[in-house]
């Protein structure tokens, strides 16, 4: 469960404000996020992940008041809790596809690189048909090839709530609808909680909630 | 990897010339410091220490034989005669006597000492680069095209290699003096002209005397056959040197020697290698300052590169940081993985520092009798 | 006594080897001298006695015209000392390759005093122009002031190289100059007998006998293993009876043919071997003293 209360957060050295009075995500929903950018969507991402803390307000994740722990606690509760899939996938180029992968294990004392670890990566990769490429590196592959590495590592320690900002913003329809495919039947067979910022209202038919941010959240 | 190789070689660069000119140093003072004096001409003390004791021809006067019994006659030690003018396949000929092999500790290394005008000992250097032994032979050369006329080149047999001994002999070609003197044409061989009647080579004769011609052929090796014709014109006595390595016996006798010098009973110029050593090392100490100052102003335009190179990598990676941020990782540990690549860019270019450097250690030496001394 | 024997054994062969090791120390802690000829070889070693080694290799013939192999000239090199005569003696000199700081010309001392010769034919060639080939007569010894002189030389030498033994040195030397002296005055007397009287050499090498005690020689170039031509006899008859010379002065025994015609001729033979290399007997002083005596003998008659 997802609860954010009374949030107003600005950014230091902008005018841009983004306020909400009360807002909550059901656990093992998939929640699609629309507006008009610069609405502060992604923003909110970072707000329930904890990379951001609201001058005022709480927000509750896993029963965790989010703003009220410390740097290092957010970060640890981040990695442990949240898994991350970008627009521009944001693979590191020097790194092989299961070194990406496996980069959570290596940036945290948190999560161990073990031969379990790998047992999983190479699991995941299985699942998403990127088995075969696990030591090419990222410029290799095709944009649907990279994003699937992308969520390979945000599955990697089976996180509860996965955050995807536009996922599929750079991919072509047949990816898009493959990638979407495959978070859904992530989300649902784990039952975790799926939010997900986009633009494409073709894709929106398979979540169960939408929030559309120009109805409900104040943006000044 | 470029960047480590570059900054490898600016770190070397520094490291590498001091090595280079500190071994040279070494070199050129244990070279002077083990020749007590040495007599020459007046002129250049510079060229005289350079051509007596590292063999390099520079232009110097000579001195003649006469000096050298004047001087052994003094009773103050004993003089090694020095004549260094030709070269054979870029090599310095020097005459000399057996005392010169005594005086600087030579051993023979294949073959033997030489005994007869004609032969020569050759370094090992000298051996190795002409691939040539004993049983080989060398001919001198003219000093330029314009001597032809002026020197007469001479087959020398190599009766002895050299002992490696780390100095400028290894690079030298030793001869008896009086080689030197058949090449400078003061000595000549030829055949019995009592008779020989050819009027194209006799060209006049009578009871006493025979004048020939310039066809008469003039022996260019010597050998067992003809070593008896060989003979000296004029007198031996005002016959050149390059100069004089003087070996006194005591201090006190160097002393009173070189005392000798100053109230004019000898003409020459006595020196002390190691003082003109020192003082030419003095000006290389100069340049040597300059080279360092160049240095440090490099070094620091290298270190603000690196850092402009640091910055700018920071800037490139800052996707790459943001999402390490954003997964989980704290700045300490972005920090840490910048500072470590940092560090093996660092360690990689001292690294490869060291082996440029240990490899330059391994060849100074030869580097610098090959191109220095 | 089997186990006895083998003991004594070894303790006799180790006591020989050290003995053997201090001689061989011995010889190894002496100057080693090196020398050209035999007068110069007598000279060192009645100087220096037991506390120098003296080098002079078997040289056949004369050893002015010697000619040495590479080890020997090596063995010239390694010495501690090299007398040479000087005045151009042994060619062989210039030839070879010795330490300048080592090598000594005992004649240098009257250098002034050198005669010229003329050898063979002069020639002249090249660029340089006419040049001679003018030689010295070498043998120095013949004149016994000049020998003296060279015992000097070489005594100088010696001692300095062996200065601890200088007394002694000093003792040999005096002898050998009181020997000297006394073949100097007995030369004189001859030659005083001889006055202007023309002797004839045999071959010119008594330069410094003639021009030492004012003696008149017509020198000519025969061996005394050879018979001479009948050109060569025709001229030695126009000689003798140009100069009513009587005398004949030989380094060596003429053969008996020789021997004959000269009878026949009236001239009488004297044998005045230079002694430049090692006599089949005697010593140098013994051979100087048998050719003078041989000398006076013969004036004596004239």
């Amino acid at each position: 469960m997802i609860a954010l209360t009374n949030i107003s957060f600005q950014y230091q050295n902008s005018d841009f404000c983004l306020k909400l009075n009360e807002l909550s995500i059901k656990s093992g929903t998939k929640t699609a996020v629309i507006g008009p950018s610069g609405f502060g969507k992604t923003t909110f991402l970072n707000l329930i992940s904890g990379i951001y803390l609201p001058q005022h307000g709480s927000i509750v994740v896993q029963n965790k008041t989010v703003n009220e722990l410390s740097d290092s606690e957010r970060r640890t509760f981040r990695l442990i809790n949240f898994g991350f899939v970008f627009q521009d996938f944001k693979l590191l180029d020097y790194l092989t596809v299961m070194d990406n992968i496996l980069l959570p294990c290596r940036i945290n004392g948190v999560l161990q690189l073990s031969a379990k670890m790998k047992q999983n990566a190479r699991k995941i990769s299985s699942l998403l048909q990127i088995e075969d490429k696990l030591r090419k590196y990222p410029e290799k592959l095709s944009q649907g090839e990279r994003q699937r590495v992308a969520i390979c590592r945000a599955l990697l320690n089976d996180p509860p709530i996965i955050l995807a900002d536009e996922p599929t913003g750079n991919l072509d329809p047949e990816n898009k609808n493959r990638i979407m495919r495959i978070l859904f039947d992530y989300v649902n067979e784990k039952k975790s909680t799926l939010i997900t910022v986009t633009h494409d209202h073709e894709l929106l038919k398979g979540f169960d909630r939408i929030i559309d941010f120009k109805d409900i959240y104040q943006v000044s | 990897m470029v960047l480590i190789f570059s900054i490898g070689i600016i770190i070397y660069l520094p490291n590498g010339l001091k090595k280079l000119i500190n071994e040279s140093e070494t070199q050129m003072v244990k070279r002077a410091k083990s020749t007590p004096l040495i007599i020459g001409a007046k002129g250049s003390s510079t060229d005289l220490v350079i051509n007596a004791l590292y063999f390099q021809q520079e232009k110097t006067e000579n001195i003649t034989m006469k000096i050298l019994y004047k001087v052994n006659a003094a009773g103050f030690g004993y003089a090694i005669p020095i004549l260094s003018m030709f070269t054979a396949r870029d090599f310095p000929i020097v005459g000399t006597d057996p005392d010169y092999f005594n005086f600087r500790e030579l051993s023979i290394g294949a073959g033997r000492w030489m005994s007869f005008v004609g032969e020569c000992v050759i370094g090992r250097s000298v051996a190795d680069k002409l691939d040539i032994g004993v049983g080989d032979s060398l001919v001198s050369s003219p000093k330029n095209f314009f001597d032809l006329a002026g020197v007469y080149p001479l087959k020398m047999n190599v009766v002895g290699v050299l002992d490696p001994s780390d100095s400028p002999d290894d690079q030298a070609i030793f001869v008896d003096i009086k080689t030197n003197w058949v090449i400078m044409g003061m000595g000549h061989g030829h055949e019995d002209l009592t008779n020989n009647y050819d009027p194209t080579i006799v060209l006049e004769r009578d009871s006493n005397e025979v004048k020939v011609g310039a066809k008469l052929y003039l022996y260019n090796s010597i050998n067992e056959k003809n070593i008896d014709s060989f003979h000296f014109h004029g007198d031996m006595d005002n016959y050149p040197l390059s100069s004089l390595i003087f070996v006194p016996k005591d201090h006190k006798s160097e002393t009173i020697f070189r005392g000798r010098f100053e109230t004019g009973e000898f003409s020459q110029q006595v020196i002390v290698p190691v003082e003109v050593v020192n003082k030419l090392l003095q000006s290389i100490f100069r340049i040597k300052q300059i080279f360092n100052t160049v240095f440090v102003l490099v070094g620091v335009a290298t270190l603000l590169i690196l850092v402009l190179i640091m910055a700018l990598t920071v800037r490139l990676r800052k996707n790459e940081i943001y999402t390490m941020f954003t997964i989980g990782s704290s700045r300490l540990k972005v920090i840490e993985i910048i500072s470590f690549e940092l560090m093996l860019l660092v360690g990689g270019s001292m690294i490869f520092a060291a082996i440029l450097y240990s490899i330059t250690g391994f060849f100074v030496k030869d580097f610098i009798h090959n191109f220095i001394i | 006594m089997a186990k006895t024997f083998p003991i004594i054994a070894l303790l006799f062969l180790f006591c020989c080897g050290s003995k053997k090791t201090k001689e061989n120390a011995q010889i190894n802690n002496k100057p080693r001298i090196a020398v050209v000829n035999y007068p110069l070889y007598y000279f060192a070693k009645t100087i220096g006695g037991d506390h120098v080694t003296v080098y002079f290799p078997a040289m056949d013939g004369d050893p002015a015209y010697w000619k040495p192999t590479a080890k020997q000239v090596i063995n010239y090199q390694n010495a501690d000392l090299i007398l040479a005569n000087g005045a151009g003696y042994a060619k062989w000199l210039e030839k070879v390759s010795l330490p300048s700081s080592k090598l000594i010309y005992t004649a240098d001392g009257f250098k002034d005093m050198w005669i010229e010769t003329s050898e063979g034919l002069a020639h002249s060639h090249g660029a340089e122009g006419e040049h001679v080939h003018k030689g010295t007569a070498f043998t120095t010894w013949l004149n016994f002031k000049f020998a003296a002189e060279q015992a000097k030389f070489i005594y100088n030498s010696l001692t300095a190289l062996v200065p601890d033994h200088a007394e002694e040195l000093n003792g040999n030397f005096e002898q050998l100059m009181t020997s000297l002296s006394v073949l100097d005055k007995r030369m004189e007397g001859v030659a005083s007998k001889i006055g202007q009287g023309i002797l004839i050499a045999s071959h010119p090498i008594y330069q410094y006998l003639e021009a030492g005690y004012g003696l008149n020689m017509v020198s000519k170039h025969w061996e005394p293993d050879e018979m001479p031509t009948v050109d060569q006899w025709d001229d030695l008859k126009k000689i003798i009876t140009e100069n009513q010379a009587r005398v004949m002065i030989w380094e060596d025994n003429p053969v008996e043919e020789i021997k004959s015609k000269l009878l026949e001729l009236k001239v009488s033979i004297v044998v005045f071997n230079p002694c430049a290399n090692v006599p089949e007997a005697g010593d140098f002083m013994d051979m100087m003293n048998e050719n003078l005596t041989q000398l006076e003998l013969v004036v004596s008659i004239m």
